[in-house]
């Protein structure tokens, strides 16, 4: 068949959107001569067939882009998964130090205030 | 030419078949049966036929796996980011009371005529916590490249 004579396809939308997740649902303007249902429903699958071979360059690159872009994304983000586990296990290094210090010059000050001894203010209170 | 009205459903096989291919070069299901019908009929060469389909079907499979594991650990990565932002917050205050501690800490030293120099390294690791948890956000500090990866799925 010459491809102007290739039937205008129209996906029927009402159909498409009363049944969700059927996407096998078509309305095709079709040329006088070009076989009708159900023969066009046999010869879909034997076109399909053609397209496959007719693009399997462009099919096995497209896979092959598909799998290295997400290959690529999986190694991104588990490199990322790692720095972070490391800066979490460093947060919480870091919060044990600042804790001891903090400790450290809170009994060191305690005792800085007991060694300077009561201060007497203005109303006579200690 | 006249041109005559044809509703019709596509069978089981050709219904999976088309997902996979416009699935596959990204381009709507229509438009590839379009194209598929515009194709001169012509012998199918079988072998070579089944050997593409197995090699798509086990791309897809490798795919699906891919995209779990993906999944996964995008998962698991969004929680740790989580969990980071909030221990990096929860560090912030204390190094606040920590230089508040150590002010107060010179004070009473001056006061007690004490020599303030012999907390060299603590200064010095207050100044290397203050950059880190006051000065910086967390982006800076070394989460950078991380929305990278982010937005990208």
């Amino acid at each position: 068949m010459d491809r102007k004579e290739a039937p205008l396809l129209h996906l029927v939308q009402a159909r498409g959107e009363e049944r969700k997740g059927s996407a096998g649902a078509y309305e095709l303007l079709s040329p006088k001569g070009y076989p009708r249902r159900p023969n066009l429903q046999l010869l879909i699958p034997q076109k399909l067939r053609l397209f496959e071979l007719a693009n399997k360059a462009e099919l096995r690159a497209a896979l092959a882009r598909r799998l290295r872009a997400t290959q690529e994304l999986l190694e991104a983000i588990t490199h990322n998964l790692k720095r972070s586990e490391q800066l979490y296990r460093q947060v919480m290094a870091d919060r044990q130090r600042l804790l001891e210090l903090l400790q450290l010059l809170e009994d060191e000050n305690r005792k800085l205030y007991r060694q300077i001894g009561p201060v007497e203010h203005e109303d006579g209170k200690a | 030419m006249g041109r005559h009205k044809v509703k019709l459903e596509l069978l089981e096989e050709a219904q999976r078949r088309l997902a996979q291919l416009a699935w596959l070069l990204n381009e709507p299901p229509e438009e590839l049966l379009q194209r598929a019908l515009a194709l001169s009929d012509g012998p199918v060469d079988e072998r070579e036929l089944a050997a593409l389909e197995e090699e798509l079907v086990e791309g897809e499979r490798r795919f699906t796996r891919l995209a779990a594991q993906l999944s996964q650990v995008h998962g698991r990565y969004a929680a740790v980011k989580f969990e980071l932002f909030e221990e990096f917050q929860r560090n912030r205050p204390l190094v606040v009371n920590l230089a508040g501690a150590l002010a107060e800490n010179r004070r009473l030293r001056r006061a007690l005529g004490r020599p303030e120099g012999r907390d060299d390294g603590l200064v010095r690791e207050l100044d290397c916590f203050f950059n880190i948890y006051i000065q910086r956000d967390l982006t800076g500090w070394g989460a950078e490249g991380a929305s990278e990866a982010d937005g990208g799925e």
